[in-house]
């Protein structure tokens, strides 16, 4: 299977793209401070805590007709996971520090490292199923590494930048009632992890099963 | 003794000879790919299908007491 051999060698390719650039992202974040950063922050209405949407947003110059602009839905707030967060907004801070830099680039920084991880071990699998030998030794343990990678990566990553916003609120002395850094954990990256990780057991039933006919006539 | 070793010894090398047949008359007879009889002739194979040592036995003559043979240990 030619362009599934192609296939392989693509997503090792856009996997060393996005770990060169998910490090370089970083470390260019980095070299800015103590410029401005911008980190996620989640404003709280602590009159009405009632959920989103209830504060109203302040753009100069514009009137919303019977309305108001209110922040972007918080992450996670469909499952009830940030209660009482009312929108979604950017803090834009000068004189930052480097690990406000790095943070708030870290989704980033770990999606690019994690596509890294997980292309390196993709590949070899992708290679080996161009070659007619899809339970090769060693591709259950390479899709281990894959599920492991999409979990864990995929639930830290946009971790780090709420974390930067909870420092850019703590320094600039706006962290209180009306403003919170709320971590939102996702079970989406669980969920895939665990459907890649099911899959990596499949692999290896099947790398017994191909040793068990290998010698057979 | 590990799973993959084992005493089992393949005479189809001898029974071959004793008939005047070459591998690939075999294989024309039986069937079977001479890369899979190559294995079983130079005692390389691991597993024997039922359905490969019958069309080996009707091909030769003979039973599998014959073909196959388990060494001393």
């Amino acid at each position: 299977m030619p362009w599934v051999r192609r296939l392989s060698g693509l997503v090792v390719i856009l996997g060393l793209v996005a770990g060169v650039v998910g490090v370089g992202y970083a470390i260019n974040g980095m070299t800015q401070a103590p410029g401005f950063v911008k980190a996620p922050v989640t404003l709280i209405d602590a009159d009405a805590p009632t959920g989103w949407a209830d504060v109203e947003v302040d753009v100069p110059g514009v009137d919303v007709p019977d309305g108001w602009f209110a922040g972007a839905q918080p992450p996670g707030s469909g499952s009830g996971l940030v209660s009482g967060a009312d929108g979604r907004l950017t803090i834009v801070a000068w004189d930052s520090t480097r690990i406000e830099q790095l943070l708030s680039r870290g989704d980033r920084l770990v999606g690019g490292l994690g596509l890294l991880v997980g292309a390196l071990a993709l590949g070899p699998v992708l290679g080996s199923i161009a070659q007619g030998r899809p339970f090769a030794p060693g591709n259950a343990r390479r899709l281990t590494v894959v599920a492991a990678t999409v979990a864990i990566a995929g639930s830290i990553a946009p971790t780090l930048p709420e974390i930067a916003g909870f420092l850019v609120l703590e320094r600039t002395g706006l962290a209180g009632p009306d403003f919170a850094s709320a971590t939102s954990p996702s079970l989406q990256p669980v969920l895939v992890g665990g459907v890649v990780l099911a899959l990596a057991l499949a692999f290896r039933a099947g790398e017994r099963l191909s040793d068990d006919v290998r010698g057979l006539v | 003794m590990p799973a993959d070793e084992h005493r089992v010894v393949c005479h189809l090398d001898r029974l071959l000879a004793d008939r005047g047949m070459t591998l690939v008359e075999l294989s024309a007879r039986t069937g079977i790919s001479p890369v899979n009889l190559s294995l079983l002739k130079n005692g390389h194979a691991r597993a024997i299908r039922f359905s490969t040592l019958t069309a080996v036995c009707d091909a030769l003559g003979c039973t599998p007491d014959d073909l196959l043979s388990v060494a001393h240990g």
